[in-house]
C-alpha cells in the first residue's frame, strides 16, 4: 500500500513543481496555463506506455496571448524530451513520405522551446463541438474507417521506402510482436504467480499467435497508429485530426484497427461488430485472421499494462486494476474461442469499474472520449 | 489450356495501382486458363490454382529488378501470352527480355500514377516509349485517364492500340447502408465486359 500513495504523492509532487518552473518559461513566451489541470489528475501517474517510447511528461492546457487556447506537452526527463523530438520527427516526416496516400490532419504546432531544461511543445487545440463517442455510430464508423484507410495507403515495401521511414517510426515485423507478445506473457507469469488461468489463456494466446505467423508477416509494412482511440482524436468540421504521432510506426496494417476495436469491447460494441463485419465482407479470409491475430496481441498488452500497476496501487485502486485484469482476460478468452462477448460481462465489469473509480478519475474521463 | 502470364508490379496485399485489378482477374479467368502471377511481393495473398512467382521487394533496386527479370525471361517461355500492367519496374524487365523471345505480349496502361509519373521523368518516359514499341499489343482507358501528347503520338503508331472502358472496382459492403445491389450488378457486367474485351485482343 505505501507503494502506491508513495507514488501519487510522488506524481502530485513533481507535477507541483513542474508547474512551478513551467508557468514562468511559458509567461515569458505569452502562454498562460489554465488552473484546473485534467490531464494531471486520477490515474494519470500510473500511465505508461509498454510497447512505444514514451517518457515522463506533463500535458496541460493553456492559452495564447489572444485567449485561443493551445496544449502544452513539458517535460524535462530524458525520455520525455525523447519522445516530444520523435513525434515532431514523424510529424515531419509523415507529409514528406512519397509512397503515402492520403495523410490525416494533426493539430498544428506553434511552437516548439527548448529553454532551462525543458522542451515544450505547444499545439493548437482542435475544438470540437462533440466527442467521438458522442457522434452517431454511422459518422464514428465513417470517420474511423476513412483513418484507417488513410493509414493502409502508406505501405512502405521496397529498400528505400523502409531506409526513409525505418529510423524514425520503427518497423515491426512477425518477430516483433511474437517476441513482445512472449515478454507479456513473461512478465504477467512473473507478477501474478498464481494467476494459472491467466497463465493458460497467454499460452493458448502465444500459440494462435505462432500458428498464424504467416498471415501475421503478410499485412505488414503498413503505417499504423497503435494508439487510435478517441482520446487521441479531435473533430472539427467534419476533419479528424490525430493525435499523438509518437504513436505511429510500420507494422502490421491491423494494429491500430485492434487496439481501436479492443477499445470499443468496452465503451461501444455495436461499432466493434460494424467493424469485424466490414473486414469480413469487403477484405480477404487472411485479413480477418490478421485483425483477430493483432486483437490477441493488443489484449495480452493490455493485460500486462494493467498487471504491472498492481504492485503501485492500493486501495480501491488495486481492486480496480485487478478487475480490469481479469476483465480483459475475459475478452481475451471469447476472442481465443471465438464466442461473442455477452454484454452482461461488459456491465458488470462497467458497475464495478464505476463504484472504484476516484472522484478525481471520474472527472478526468469526462469528455476524454 | 491457354497459359497466361500476368505480369505486374504491385499485388495484394498491396492495395494501390492495378493490384487490386489482377487479383480479380487472375481469380475470373483461373478456371479457363492457366495462370501465373509474376509480382513484386513479400507474401501475395493466395488464390487457388493461381501460380505465384514473387520477387522480394526489400532489396536494392538493381538487385531485385535483376531477379525479376530472371524471373520474367524463365516464365514467358513457359507461357503463351503475357498481360504485362505498366510501370518502370515491369517496363525494364520486358523491354530486356523482349530482344529474346517470341511469345506475344499484351501490354496495359492501367497504372494512372505510374503513367502520370513516367511521361514526367525522361529516363521512365524513355522507357514506357520503348515497352510500347516492343508489345504485341496496348490496351488504354482513356475514360479514365486521357493519354499525353507523347503517349497519343506513340500510340497513333501503334496497329493494336484497343481503347477499352475500365473494369468498376469492387463495391463496398458498409453496415448502416443498404447492400449495394445495383454496384454489385454494374460491377459484374463491367467484368463481363472487360473479359469480352480481352479475349478480343488475345485473339486479334
Amino acid at each position: 500500500m505505501s507503494t502506491s500513495i508513495d507514488t501519487k504523492v510522488a506524481w502530485d509532487t513533481y507535477c507541483t513543481e513542474e508547474l512551478l518552473r513551467i508557468r514562468p518559461i511559458l509567461k515569458a513566451h505569452g502562454f498562460t496555463l489554465d488552473e484546473v489541470q485534467p490531464h494531471l489528475q486520477g490515474e494519470r501517474y500510473l500511465m505508461h506506455a509498454v510497447t512505444t517510447t514514451s517518457g515522463k511528461k506533463l500535458i496541460l492546457l493553456g492559452k495564447d496571448a489572444t485567449g485561443k487556447r493551445v496544449v502544452i506537452k513539458a517535460t524535462r526527463d530524458d525520455a520525455g524530451i525523447a519522445e516530444l523530438i520523435h513525434e515532431r520527427k514523424c510529424r515531419t516526416l509523415i507529409t514528406a513520405i512519397d509512397f503515402a496516400g492520403e495523410v490525416f490532419h494533426t493539430p498544428q504546432e506553434i511552437v516548439f522551446l527548448r529553454e532551462d531544461s525543458y522542451a515544450l511543445s505547444v499545439q493548437e487545440y482542435i475544438e470540437q463541438t462533440c466527442s467521438f463517442l458522442e457522434r452517431p455510430i454511422e459518422e464514428q464508423f465513417a470517420l474511423a474507417l476513412r483513418a484507417f484507410k488513410d493509414q493502409e495507403s502508406a505501405h512502405a515495401t521496397t529498400w528505400k521506402h523502409r531506409a526513409r521511414v525505418q529510423d524514425v517510426f520503427g518497423m515491426r515485423d512477425v518477430t516483433t510482436y511474437h517476441d513482445t507478445f512472449l515478454s507479456f506473457k513473461t512478465n504477467i507469469q512473473r507478477a501474478l504467480p498464481e494467476a494459472h488461468h491467466l497463465h493458460t489463456l497467454m499460452a493458448s494466446a502465444m500459440k494462435l499467435l505462432t500458428e498464424h505467423r504467416i498471415t501475421i508477416e503478410q499485412y505488414t509494412g503498413f503505417l499504423t497508429h497503435t494508439d487510435f482511440v478517441p482520446h487521441n482524436i479531435r473533430i472539427k468540421d467534419d476533419t479528424l485530426y490525430l493525435l499523438d504521432y509518437s504513436s505511429l510506426t510500420f507494422g502490421n496494417k491491423y494494429e491500430g484497427w485492434a487496439r481501436f476495436l479492443n477499445f470499443m469491447t468496452l465503451h461501444n460494441p455495436s461499432l466493434e461488430h460494424a467493424f469485424v463485419q466490414y473486414v469480413s465482407d469487403n477484405r480477404t479470409p487472411e485479413e480477418s485472421i490478421a485483425l483477430r491475430m493483432m486483437r490477441i496481441y493488443r489484449l495480452g498488452e493490455i493485460i500486462w499494462y494493467y498487471a504491472r500497476t498492481l504492485e503501485s496501487s492500493s486501495g480501491n485502486l488495486l481492486a480496480l486494476n485487478t478487475t480490469r485484469v481479469h476483465f480483459w482476460g475475459d475478452i481475451l478468452t471469447h476472442l481465443l474461442t471465438g464466442n461473442p462477448i455477452p454484454q452482461s460481462v461488459i456491465d458488470a465489469y462497467k458497475a464495478k469499474r464505476d463504484s472504484l473509480r476516484s472522484d478525481e478519475e471520474k472527472q478526468r474521463q469526462q469528455g476524454l472520449h | 489450356m491457354t497459359r497466361i502470364l500476368i505480369v505486374t508490379p504491385l499485388y495484394p496485399p498491396d492495395i494501390a495501382g492495378p493490384a487490386p485489378y489482377v487479383k480479380e482477374l487472375a481469380t475470373r479467368i483461373k478456371d479457363t486458363h492457366e495462370v501465373t502471377v509474376l509480382a513484386y511481393n513479400h507474401i501475395p495473398e493466395h488464390i487457388e490454382d493461381v501460380r505465384f512467382v514473387t520477387v522480394e521487394k526489400n532489396r536494392p533496386t538493381l538487385i531485385r529488378l535483376f531477379h525479376y527479370t530472371y524471373a520474367l525471361f524463365r516464365e514467358v517461355l513457359k507461357t503463351d501470352y503475357v498481360y504485362i500492367q505498366n510501370g518502370p519496374s515491369t517496363e525494364l524487365p520486358f523491354v530486356l527480355i523482349s530482344f529474346f523471345v517470341r511469345t506475344p505480349c499484351i501490354l496495359r496502361l492501367g497504372d494512372e500514377v505510374a503513367l502520370s509519373h513516367s511521361v514526367r521523368v525522361p529516363v521512365y518516359k524513355a522507357l514506357l516509349l520503348l515497352a510500347l514499341a516492343r508489345s504485341h499489343s496496348v490496351i488504354i482507358h482513356s475514360e479514365t485517364s486521357t493519354p499525353t501528347r507523347v503517349l497519343q503520338k506513340a500510340l497513333s503508331k501503334k496497329k493494336h492500340a484497343h481503347d477499352i472502358p475500365r473494369p468498376h472496382t469492387r463495391p463496398e459492403i458498409l453496415p448502416f447502408v443498404p447492400y449495394p445491389t445495383q454496384q454489385f450488378m454494374d460491377y459484374e457486367t463491367s467484368w463481363e465486359s472487360h473479359l469480352k474485351d480481352l479475349f478480343t485482343i488475345h485473339t486479334s
